[in-house]
């Protein structure tokens, strides 16, 4: 009877590790063999994305901070890349490691000072540091291109695989979002993780933990920087076009609108999130008018009645994963039954 | 835990932990009036207060989370009052802080793990073992997310993970809060074992508590005043509320106005 409890509890574990990357993964394949123009170019479009929001999911996710920085990061991959190669006729490879190189250095130097500000004054200054970043790029004609912006930017290519085919692009950027996302699971396991993930939940019990918070601080905001560059850089590389435009401080607050759709700190929510938000409005483009009321009353909904995001399980599915398979000890514990899982393990009852 | 502090400046019979005319102020808020004491090896100190007495600004001043207005916080006989907290932790002072808090999405087991982490004293597992010999429900925990244990288990938890770091000071801020009696009757039990092993300890309480040994030194704050000082004893419950109450007529008599 025990065992067949656990068994299930260990199928449904699996179920729960497994299901939804590979619902993500069934979808991206058949949309490469089905091979239709739209979807591969904006799903293309929805993976650029989704690495920033990985990188956002770990500042404000695990770490449980704010920040509206991550456009600045992403014009440091974006530009980098795009002037490197245009105009001083760099191999596409190098510029991106540039670009990534930059990011980490901002990050590290901004992120210091900033990092010891705390609530609404850190949140202030990351949203002033995306509106610089926007006006220095717009002002700054000569070395940007002002708002005119970079055209012609090579595309990062191995041989004859190159991210100016569609489909290789589609391919290329999916499996960075992959390989970004699977960075993100292993540094939330990490010490790293764990340290952030105390942070986020009671920062003075890290600190009388002996953490060094405000390390640990600039290390998630590094990183973040990090995957904002790669994806920045993976959009330019792949529309071989970077305008300000694309660094607007309104990007970031979509960047988190995106989080917080699929439900931040959630493996998947900026893939997720990432694909609801630039996906609907190209299929609703016939509304273009009243797109952004529309779009903004959807998302109001969805904060208020599903502020978990939308890849918390409902809650009838809670509690009959409660009911049906009580978690057991000896395997790591789930904060989506947090709350609930104590009810029924079997251990509890002899002491309480 | 461990036999012979490893003492630095002072010899090994010296205090482990020396608090020197320490005071604790917000802006103009004073939290705390100049303090002096000192902690022996396997001694506990026992500090009473209402709230606001002062007693978090204190252990958290030793701990290194907040600043000293004034004095010197030594230990082991090395001064650490301009070192850092996370440091502090690598000295052998451990803050097992107020309301504990859970941490939601982590699980026991990587609690112990950060609380190895800080310091990284002999083998984790050796350690680990040794707080579950201790707090033995922890062991059957140990994969389940914080959040799910119950306030009595995540106090020993809280405990458990300052312990790891294998400290020479450990700080407890109000242990028994919230808390029904049988489980702070099972924390007060641990913590007398742990002195028992050579600990040193301050505890800080609200009320009078089921301490299975007798402190080397109680001090009553009030106000951020002390209003009692006790050599290896302390206040009855009567004589406590007397002081909370009576705003400090209890211990002696008052100067009478001769006429």
């Amino acid at each position: 009877m025990l065992r067949d409890r656990r068994r299930s509890a260990d199928l449904v574990r699996l179920a729960r590790t497994y299901a939804g990357p590979l619902a993500v993964a069934v979808v991206l394949l058949a949309c490469y063999a089905g091979n239709n123009a739209f979807w591969i170019y904006n799903l293309t479009l929805v993976a650029t994305y989704a690495v920033v929001v990985v990188g956002l999911n770990v500042f404000v996710g695990y770490l449980g901070l704010v920040t509206f920085a991550q456009t600045a990061f992403m014009a440091i991959g974006g530009y980098s890349l795009a002037i490197l190669t245009v105009r001083h006729g760099w191999n596409p490879w190098a510029a991106l490691l540039v670009g990534i190189a930059l990011s980490v250095l901002a990050a590290a130097a901004v992120g210091v000072p900033l990092l010891r500000l705390r609530g609404h004054y850190l949140t202030m200054t990351t949203f002033a540091l995306a509106l610089g970043t926007f006006a220095y790029i717009t002002g700054a004609t000569g070395f940007t291109g002002g708002s005119v912006g970079i055209s012609g930017v090579p595309p990062l290519a191995i041989g004859s695989f190159s991210l100016a085919e569609p489909r290789d692009g589609f391919l290329f950027c999916w499996i960075v979002v992959g390989l970004v996302t699977w960075i993100g699971v292993r540094l939330r396991d990490s010490h790293l993780g764990r340290a952030w993930r105390t942070i986020a939940s009671r920062e003075e019990a890290g600190t009388s933990l002996g953490l060094r918070i405000q390390r640990f601080k600039v290390i998630g905001f590094v990183v973040a920087a990090v995957f904002g560059a790669v994806g920045g850089a993976l959009y330019v590389g792949f529309t071989s076009y970077l305008s300000p435009d694309l660094y607007d401080s309104a990007i970031g607050v979509n960047l988190f609108v995106m989080l917080f759709l699929g439900g931040r700190g959630r493996t998947l929510a900026p893939i997720v999130g990432a694909a609801v938000l630039i996906l609907i409005p190209q299929e609703f483009s016939s509304l273009s008018d009243y797109q952004a009321i529309l779009f903004d009353c959807v998302l109001l909904f969805i904060i208020l009645l599903k502020p978990g995001g939308l890849l918390e399980p409902p809650q009838w599915l809670l509690r009959r994963f409660r009911d049906g398979h009580p978690p057991t000890s000896g395997r790591r514990a789930d904060p989506v039954t947090a709350g609930t899982a104590h009810a029924d393990a079997p251990a509890i009852g002899a002491d309480r | 835990m461990r036999p012979g502090s490893g003492a630095t400046g002072a010899g090994p019979d010296g205090p482990v932990l020396e608090v020197n005319q320490v005071a604790v102020r917000y802006g103009n808020v004073h939290a705390l009036s100049p303090l002096s004491f000192q902690l022996g090896k396997a001694d506990l100190v026992l500090v009473l207060g209402t709230n606001g007495a002062g007693k978090t600004s204190l252990v958290n001043a030793i701990a290194g989370l907040v600043p000293v207005s004034q004095g010197e916080v030594l230990v082991n006989g090395t001064r650490v009052t301009r070192v850092p907290a996370y440091r502090r932790v690598r000295r052998g002072v451990s803050l097992v802080p107020e309301g504990r808090g859970p941490l939601p999405g982590i699980s026991v087991e990587d609690n112990l793990i950060l609380g190895w982490r800080s310091r990284r004293r002999g083998e984790y597992r050796a350690q680990r073992d040794r707080v579950i010999d201790l707090f033995p429900i922890l062991g059957t925990r140990l994969a389940q997310d914080c959040s799910t244990l119950s306030g009595g288990e995540m106090q020993m938890l809280a405990i458990a993970r300052a312990l790891l770091s294998d400290p020479d000071v450990l700080l407890l801020d109000e242990p028994s809060l919230g808390l029904a009696p049988k489980p702070v009757g099972q924390v007060y039990q641990a913590l007398g074992r742990l002195a028992g092993n050579g600990l040193s300890m301050i505890v800080v309480e609200q009320k009078a508590v089921p301490l299975p040994v007798t402190p080397a030194l109680t001090i009553v704050l009030h106000h951020g005043e002390v209003l009692q000082r006790r050599e290896n004893g302390r206040p009855s419950d009567a004589e406590l509320a007397d002081l909370y109450l009576g705003g400090g007529g209890g211990h002696a008599p008052r100067p009478t106005a001769i006429s």
